[in-house]
């Protein structure tokens, strides 16, 4: 599309009121070909050409020799640059070489995984003798029990999830041995997603895998696919405990693209606010529907998305538009069929607009769109970037457009440009050897296989001492030179590999034909804020009333009605310290303990509000139980010296703390290990009566990140000050004391919830400098690209 | 180093997790008997088993065997010292035979028939759990000097697992029928699962330990791993108990029909899902107690596998009423 002329005909527009206020242009970039050193056998050349690819990209070729060699790697390159070929290739020729070779494919969701199973048989179809011999199959929990001997038995390509590996594949390896002895890769795609505590069980969950395919004799390479973030190098090596080689040339083609910021206008003269994203990104959606482009919007939430999706089709419609029928919301918790035909239809071009949720930023294969529109900032500089990416087609040009909320964070990158251009994407941490995480590994580990010294040993420095304190909670048994398991069950039942359970609610249509069918899903956490009764729960455009919600039997009950109102839910959300287990005088002048707390929030009433004029037209009471995350944590108070001298320099006491909240959450990943969306913390007085910053992990049961900000809350609290006093910004800024990591009410229509304020830079360094840190050596904060300014 | 939070935590780990073994825990108790399922007989003292007062079967009385990878130990009983009435049902087997042609009897029941009993090998397995967990204890119930004995294969600790399944493969090696109770679904994958880990009796990249004993039953490409290792047919008695009893018992598990068509009843019975934390005790601390109870257990497991399948192929009723008319 001509992007330039799209922006010029907006602008012209009469509703257009000066929201574009920075438009970057991204210059074309030719496609760079290369040829293996050796050439690929004959047989795949003409699968590909079957495809209509002649020549491999730089980054496929290199990936090929690397993968020849025997080295393990990981590629990083853009949306759409042909990552898989990278994997899929070297595989292949294995396998048309020797038919037994197998090869074990790990996708962070069950959707990935029958996506590239579509582009692998599609890859093989041209050549039947080829799609006899070579046979993909998923495995994963929605694979019918039939299937699975046969997958088990024939499948030469087993596509799955850590998860499934994790509790239903390795404890039963007997049944897998031939697959583990002739295993000869496992390919780790989106390997970004696997960091914080996701990544460190994976790590520990790749480790046993090792194990399991050495014991049958097996000793696979490993070919790992990263989204750009800072250091993929470091993170796959520390997933599977080897080195690797980082490919990261993009020798795809790339077409001009422009990034554009976009503020919507201030609503009125005397108001603060501003007009809502949402209604901006309703209108540049149209425009770019009608003139001819494909176009996404990622939104923040499931809500926003369903909003958008109507109100495009509304305003397509008036206009008497044919195109209304090819705007579609895309978001969690739709039936899996009903997303596959979605994204079929995308990649097919019959859809023309789509409202997604972040569930379209992982790579399901969609084709290249030609506008993304980002509504509110995503939150990491690394999501930004993969979400902009679904917008880039190989020749013609694309655009994206950040659109800002209300949001101080999203306020300020539309203020500072420069500063978004700037940043690298982000770190992602992950330590395959937090002890609380190894200790359940260990004796997963050690029920599908005995370990020796060595075995233990492969997992890290602190294996040791665990294996050794498992055993004397005779948890497991040394025999001879041998750990055994030697306690109750399967242990992998117990251990969940993310944040929360992955329980889900049905949502159940009562009056629909035929009957009581399953229209959709919701995960169980979600759950009471988005199907609570009488709540309005928008799917596709459509509205329906919510009956009942069977918190037993997991259902919500809904009935079609068009309503012209959709609900909110309130949420209210609560710390409570239960039990205080260590408290320690640090160097800070304030008390510091340690021990368990509940955080619960539940929806303790909704709001009405009309679809057309946003009003708020009444509210209603909801009674359903809260949720509770039981987790360990530590809390620190200033002393009432602090307080005072807080007070006299006309400062708030827990505005400085907030400050020092945001602050923290980003500085105790870097102690801890963890990544900043594993911890969260709230500054509270109820629990103490006075002000003080309760930091927690999201995990039950808590899994020692906060631990260790306790043990370290001088260093934790000295890299604080050193990252607000670095940070070139005059009041606050996201790199410093505003950066957001609350939890986001992923059901709710954000335009309606109000930002937090960037607390004021100056509350949290006078604090900090109240509590009197002691001088600690300076660490290296990751910095900025170079040659760039950093924040200004 | 490991902190001392982190040891406190993974004791609280422990604390938290299952709940440890019971000592002695009740004795499952008699099904109730419902107006569908029959009465079972007076029971006489000649018809139920031995008290484990003087017991038959013990780990004391147990002999050391040794296998190529290892040793474990070995409980052999002759069944009449279990069962008393073995002679009297194995002659009115003799008496009551159904001819192998019998249409009546299914491919795998005129097998048994055929081979009985010098040829069958009855099997339970007592294990740390489901799918993935240990097998410790293999009984084996078979004729050996001619006449049938129970062998008990016991592994005092988990690393003697590989060593009873080897001795338990030379043993089913030497017979045609394999009799179980839900051994398709449970015993003989477990057995199988448990051996390929162990490598015996099937190459797994290019790795076997056992040659012995292999009759492979075809060869070639596709070939599974079951077909490397001894192949006797399978006859699972849960499927014949359910065809012939389910309309008549509220269900047919092995206790209901060891009270309802042999007429006994048990006492102190450990029970089964008590025995996995039974083992891991015992590898701990040597007591036997419990494990006196496991073999006892077992033993009974097969005693009334071995009714069953008298009771199944020479046609003979519930509670042994036509043993007494015949």
């Amino acid at each position: 599309m001509d992007v330039e002329a799209f922006l010029q005909r907006i602008q012209l527009d009469d509703e257009y009121d000066g929201q574009l206020v920075h438009t970057q242009e991204i210059p074309a970039r030719a496609g760079k070909f290369l040829e293996p050193q050796q050439p690929l056998p004959v047989l795949l050349k003409q699968l590909l050409a079957a495809r209509g690819i002649e020549q491999l990209y730089s980054h496929q070729s290199k990936a090929v020799d690397a993968a020849r060699t025997g080295e393990d790697f990981v590629v990083v390159t853009g949306t759409a640059s042909g990552k898989t070929m990278c994997y899929n290739l070297p595989i292949l020729e294995t396998c048309l070489d020797n038919p037994e070779a197998r090869a074990l494919y790990l996708f962070p969701t069950k959707a990935l995984a029958q996506d590239q199973l579509k582009g692998l048989l599609e890859l093989l179809s041209s050549n039947e003798e080829v799609a006899a011999q070579i046979k993909p199959g998923v495995y994963d929990g929605d694979t019918p029990t039939p299937q699975r001997r046969r997958i088990k038995a024939e499948a030469n390509l087993v596509l799955s999830n850590p998860d499934m590996l994790h509790s239903s594949i390795l404890p039963y390896h007997p049944k897998w041995a031939r697959f583990f002895a002739e295993l000869k890769y496992i390919v780790i795609d989106e390997v970004h997603t696997y960091r914080g505590i996701l990544g460190a069980n994976v790590a520990c969950v790749l480790r046993r895998l090792q194990r399991v395919c050495e014991h049958y004799g097996g000793r696979p390479q490993f070919f790992a696919a990263s989204a750009t973030i800072a250091n993929p190098g470091e993170l796959t090596n520390k997933l599977i405990g080897r080195d690797v080689e980082v490919i990261d040339e993009d020798g795809s083609p790339r077409g001009r693209k422009f990034f554009a910021f976009w503020n919507p206008s201030p609503a009125g003269k005397d108001q603060l606010a501003r007009k809502s994203a949402t209604d901006d990104a309703v209108w540049l959606m149209t425009e770019a529907m009608k003139s001819d482009a494909q176009a996404l919007a990622f939104t923040r939430t499931r809500q926003a998305t369903e909003l958008i999706n109507r109100f495009v089709q509304e305003s397509l419609r008036k206009q008497n538009s044919p195109l209304h029928r090819k705007m579609r919301a895309y978001r969690g918790g739709y039936l899996p069929i009903e997303r596959r035909q979605i994204e079929q239809d995308l990649f097919t071009g019959k859809i023309r607009g789509v409202a997604a949720t972040n569930a379209l930023e992982l790579g399901v294969d969609i084709g290249s769109l030609d506008v993304t529109l980002l509504v509110h900032y995503p939150g990491t500089i690394a999501s930004a970037w993969q979400q902009a990416g679904r917008s880039g087609r190989r020749h013609d040009e694309s655009l994206a457009v950040l659109l800002a909320g209300n949001d101080p964070v999203d306020q300020y990158m539309l203020r500072h440009p420069e500063y978004f251009f700037a940043q690298s994407p982000e770190n992602a941490v992950v330590d395959p050897e937090n002890p609380y995480v190894l200790a359940k590994h260990l004796k997963a580990a050690a029920f599908e296989l005995p370990l020796n010294d060595k075995a233990v040993a492969e997992f890290g420095e602190f294996a040791e001492p665990i294996a050794d304190a498992l055993c004397e909670a005779e948890e497991l048994s040394r025999v001879a030179d041998k750990i055994y398991f030697a306690s109750g069950q399967n242990p992998a039942h117990k251990i969940s590999l993310r944040h929360m359970s992955d329980n889900t609610f049905s949502i159940v249509l009562q009056n629909g034909n035929p009957r009581n069918q399953v229209i959709a899903n919701v995960d169980s956490i979600s759950a009471p804020e988005l199907v609570y009764p009488e709540a309005v729960y928008l799917h596709n455009g459509e509205s329906f009333f919510v009956r009942e919600l069977d918190l037993n039997g997991k259902v919500a009950y809904v009935e079609r009605h068009e309503m012209d109102y959709y609900t909110q839910a309130v949420l209210e959300s609560n710390v409570r310290i239960t039990e205080e287990q260590d408290q320690r005088t640090p160097q800070a002048k304030g008390s510091l303990a340690y021990g368990e707390v509940d955080v619960s929030w539940k929806t303790v009433a909704f709001k009405k509000i009309r679809f057309d004029t946003r009003e708020n037209i009444g509210f209603g009471p909801v009674d359903i139980p809260e949720q509770t995350l039981p987790t360990t944590a530590f809390w620190l108070s200033p002393d009432a010296e602090v307080r005072a001298g807080m007070k006299e320099a006309k400062h708030r006491t827990s505005e400085g703390i907030c400050g020092l909240r945001n602050l923290a959450i980003v500085a105790l990943p870097m102690i801890a290990m963890c990544d900043s969306r594993d911890i969260s913390g709230v500054v509270d007085s109820k629990n103490l009566g006075k002000s003080a910053l309760i930091l927690y992990d999201r995990y039950p049961g808590g899994l020692g990140y906060c631990e260790k900000g306790y043990q370290h809350l001088d260093q934790l609290l000295a890299i604080c000050q050193q990252m607000a006093e670095e940070c070139e910004c005059e009041d606050g800024c996201p790199s410093c004391v505003g950066l957001p990591n609350l939890r986001p009410a992923i059901h709710s229509d954000p335009d309606l919830t109000r930002g937090y304020p960037i607390p004021d830079k100056a509350a949290t360094l006078y604090l900090l400098k109240l509590l009197a840190i002691p001088q600690l050596p300076r660490i290296d904060l990751p910095t900025p690209l170079e040659g760039v300014p950093a924040a200004v | 180093m490991l902190s001392k939070s982190v040891l406190a935590k993974l004791s609280q780990l422990n604390r938290s997790s299952g709940v440890r073994a019971r000592k002695n825990s009740a004795t499952i108790s008699a099904p109730a008997s419902s107006p569908s399922s029959p009465t079972p007989r007076k029971i006489t003292s000649g018809n139920s088993l031995r008290k484990p007062r003087r017991p038959a079967i013990d780990l004391e009385s147990a002999t050391v065997q040794q296998t190529a990878y290892g040793e474990h130990l070995v409980v052999s009983t002759p069944t009449h010292l279990l069962w008393p009435d073995q002679s009297r049902y194995l002659q009115a087997i003799r008496r009551r035979w159904r001819a192998a042609d019998d249409p009546e009897l299914h491919d795998d029941l005129s097998a048994l028939a055929v081979s009985f009993p010098r040829n069958v090998v009855f099997l339970d397995l007592e294990t740390c759990g489901f799918a993935g967990a240990m097998v410790f204890l293999i009984g084996l119930l078979h004729v050996s000097d001619n006449r049938l004995v129970l062998t008990q294969l016991f592994a005092r600790n988990y690393a003697e697992e590989k060593s009873i399944l080897q001795a338990m493969w030379e043993i089913v090696g030497e017979n045609d029928v394999l009799v179980t109770f839900n051994g398709k679904s449970f015993d003989w994958p477990m057995v199988h699962d448990r051996s390929t880990l162990h490598f015996l009796g099937a190459p797994i990249g290019g790795r076997v330990d056992s040659t012995e004993p292999i009759r492979p039953a075809r060869l070639g490409r596709g070939m599974q791993m079951t077909d490397y290792r001894p192949n006797p047919l399978h006859c699972d008695l849960l499927h014949h108990s359910r065809r012939r009893w389910k309309h008549r018992l509220p269900n047919c598990k092995l206790q209901t029909l060891e009270f309802a068509v042999c007429g006994r009843r048990r006492n102190g019975d450990i029970p089964g899902r008590d025995i996995p934390n039974a083992y891991h005790d015992y590898v701990r601390s040597k007591d036997t107690t419990e494990m006196r109870s496991v073999l006892h257990h077992n033993a009974l497991d097969l005693v009334t596998l071995l009714q069953l399948s008298c009771c199944v192929i020479a046609a003979i009723d519930e509670s042994g009423a036509t043993l007494s008319t015949g």
